[in-house]
């Protein structure tokens, strides 16, 4: 998923893809199929993707962020 | 295990709130944290007195390091497991308290399914109750039991409401465990569609539930500033100055007054006692060694105060985010930096909370650079020295900077190292970087106060025992043997029996500025840094004592100090300079060696990074000192 979004942009999770491991920690933060997820922006030094799931903020890198498939909603 | 006793676990996710439960079922002073990974090892505590009416029989109470999933990845989620699973001390946990975060129900439910496959007893407690009645939002709990068929209870984290019942609780027949075998990580997995159940269930048993919205609102309109692409760099980087510069700021009037405390006991001394060897040893050995070292207390309850004040606000996950892109160039990641960053405070505990790192080469690459960090019994050493440096100027505020900067360059050559292991050190496949960011809360001051208080008390412990151990050899050393009443002070400490023995290392340390005496300042340090001003403050005070200036204050002694050889001032610019850049790198105290032992699994590393670390601070100590001694003469 290239990301070119804007902040507050909402997404659903279409598929999750990547190393099993890499896969498995993101369900267990709560990123599965047809969650909804928001778009919060990047933290300083271009670092990690902040995501918003049901009322938790999740950063995580790009590799990590690439990982999910997701459909503008 | 006797029948009769009953053995809890708590598990749950990082921030769920499972520590807080902890502290108040077992009144024990075990941290609260907003940030993963604090609960290094796991904690037991007895179930607190005003609880224990409402249990049968005895109970103990283990709290675990959090964890997102039974399925263990980093070193901490395998202390959990183990803890529960295979616990030689306790046995397998008689029940289970899943503690989650009534906030995240549907992303926590996923660990309770977990729990329920394993087999053991358990029960649902939810947090952050307060938050969610203040947002009206209610959690159907007989339908969260009914579908994992246990009991489920409410909790207030806030005020401990709730409490009592989970007490109740505890009565059940303990069925024994014997035949009970542990389960396999693997199995531990659930499926997708197992996850959307639970969300499912999530939904369906919060009331109200989009208020929850409102919980995160303040938290994101904070992190819009707090991690805004540039605003967010400029506030790091000014929290974390003036964390390390307040040291300096803030303590004065509290140094001061320990510093009268210490002066006030050693005349109080003086007056009951009579004169004797004893009471030499007492006033000029056990006092000034303790005044010594004591009078950074201050400094070092600040520093807990203010690295605890970041971690319960919510602010320390921060700034793990921010770094991360900056310590990816170094082969590290944001989660690195609550490891690094307490290293500022004491390398032990630094490298346990490097366990929360997940991948193996990140972990080992930390706990290499933790001993880099300015751990707080560098902190005497440097005050200390930067009052000499600033002799004649009182200005705080550039004495705070000096502090700063020596607390940067400690960054700086730590990143330096890492540049050079992330080099050498094959990289691996397993490197993640997600991290949950807590919301923001005002932490509660008295609590802080105490934290701070006992981690402060925890470093007198340590420091303590070391302290009078070191200060009756040192002063037994340089008394000993006792010269005739008219020979001078100089000759008769070169006579003492550390005297002769110092000589043999005068041809190591002269090139750095240094004479024996400071050369077994030095040596001492190895049994903790800190020990090195209590030992100057015996073996430069032999002078004092000849010249009957009474109550000099020891950085008095280093400006009079003279080379016994030269007669030249033993204490200069360049060789203080040299000194500082020899604390900065050493590896001077044995239990971080002891400790990094175990961390990095066995010798191979500890001896290369205790070798390497004092090769190159005394090659950079003699550089520094024989270069600077070019531009002061």
């Amino acid at each position: 998923m290239q990301l070119k979004s804007k902040k507050g942009q909402k997404f659903k999770i279409t598929d999750i893809q990547g190393k099993t491991f890499l896969v498995e920690r993101l369900h267990e933060m709560g990123f599965y199929n047809n969650k909804q997820v928001e778009f919060l922006g990047q933290a300083p030094f271009s670092g990690p993707y902040l995501l918003s799931s049901e009322g938790t903020i999740i950063a995580l890198r790009q590799e990590e962020f690439l990982c999910l498939n997701l459909e503008i909603i | 295990m006797s029948e009769s006793r009953n053995h809890l676990a708590l598990v749950g996710s990082p921030n769920c709130g499972k520590s807080t439960l902890f502290n108040w079922l077992t009144g024990a002073s075990a941290k609260v944290v907003n940030y993963p990974g604090s609960t290094v090892e796991y904690s037991v505590g007895s179930l607190v007195s005003h609880l224990e009416s409402y249990v049968h029989s005895v109970t103990t109470i283990m709290d675990t390091p959090g964890t997102y999933s039974l399925t263990p990845r980093s070193q901490d989620e395998w202390v959990t497991w183990k803890s529960i699973f295979e616990n030689s001390n306790y046995g397998l946990p008689n029940l289970l308290l899943v503690v989650i975060d009534g906030t995240q129900l549907s992303r926590q439910l996923s660990l309770v399914e977990q729990v329920r496959r394993t087999g053991l007893n358990f029960k649902i407690i939810i947090t952050m109750n307060d938050l969610l009645e203040k947002e009206n939002i209610h959690i159907k709990i007989a339908e969260i039991g009914k579908y994992f068929n246990t009991d489920v209870f409410l909790f207030d984290g806030l005020l401990g409401s709730g409490l009592i019942d989970i007490a109740k609780s505890f009565n059940f027949s303990i069925k024994s465990n014997s035949d009970f075998i542990a389960p396999d990580p693997l199995a531990m997995k659930l499926s997708d569609l197992e996850f959307q159940n639970l969300d499912i269930l999530a939904k369906s048993s919060t009331e109200n539930s989009q208020q929850l919205k409102n919980i995160e609102l303040k938290t994101r309109k904070l992190d819009d500033v707090l991690l805004h692409p540039f605003l967010g760099i400029v506030f790091f980087i000014s929290i974390m100055t003036f964390l390390f510069a307040s040291l300096f700021w803030f303590s004065a009037p509290l140094m001061d007054a320990v510093d009268q405390a210490f002066a006030s006991l050693s005349e109080l001394i003086q007056n009951q006692m009579p004169e004797s060897l004893l009471r030499e040893f007492v006033t000029d050995g056990v006092v000034a060694s303790f005044a010594a070292v004591l009078v950074f207390i201050p400094q070092i309850f600040i520093l807990f105060f203010g690295m605890s004040f970041l971690e319960a606000s919510g602010y320390l996950a921060r700034a793990a985010v921010i770094i991360d892109r900056p310590f990816k160039y170094l082969g590290l990641s944001g989660r690195s930096f609550v490891p690094l960053l307490s290293g500022y405070a004491c390398a032990v505990p630094a490298m346990m909370a490097a366990r929360n790192i997940n991948s193996t080469r990140e972990r080992l690459m930390v706990t290499f650079i933790i001993p880099l960090l300015t751990c707080s019994a560098r902190l005497p050493v440097y005050a200390l020295m930067i009052s000499f440096l600033m002799l004649g100027n009182e200005n705080a505020l550039i004495a705070g900077m000096i502090m700063a900067g020596l607390y940067l360059g400690a960054l700086v050559i730590a990143a330096f190292a890492a540049l050079l292991l992330n080099k050498i050190i094959t990289k691996d496949s397993q490197s993640f970087f997600i991290m949950e960011l807590p919301i923001y809360r005002r932490p509660r001051f008295v609590f802080l106060l105490t934290q701070a208080m006992n981690r402060s008390w925890l470093y007198v412990k340590k420091a303590g025992p070391m302290i009078f151990i070191i200060s009756l050899i040192i002063w037994g050393g340089t008394r000993f043997p006792r010269s005739a009443e008219n020979v001078d002070a100089a000759t008769r400490i070169q006579n003492s029996y550390l005297g002769q023995l110092g000589t043999h290392f005068e041809p190591i340390l002269s090139p750095m500025g240094a004479d024996w005496r400071v050369g077994i300042g030095l040596i001492a340090s190895f049994a903790a840094r800190e020990v090195f001003v209590s030992t100057l403050a015996i073996t430069m005070n032999i002078e004092e004592q000849d010249e009957e200036v009474m109550n000099n204050s020891l950085l008095s002694s280093l400006v009079n100090a003279k080379n016994f050889t030269t007669g030249a001032p033993l204490f200069t610019v360049p060789s203080v300079m040299g000194l500082i850049v020899f604390f900065m790198i050493a590896l001077q105290c044995m239990t971080t060696f002891a400790v990094a032992v175990k961390e990095m699994g066995g010798l191979k590393w500890a001896i290369m990074q205790l070798v390497s670390f004092n090769v190159v601070a005394y090659i950079l100590a003699v550089v520094t000192y024989q270069s600077l001694s070019l531009f002061f003469g």
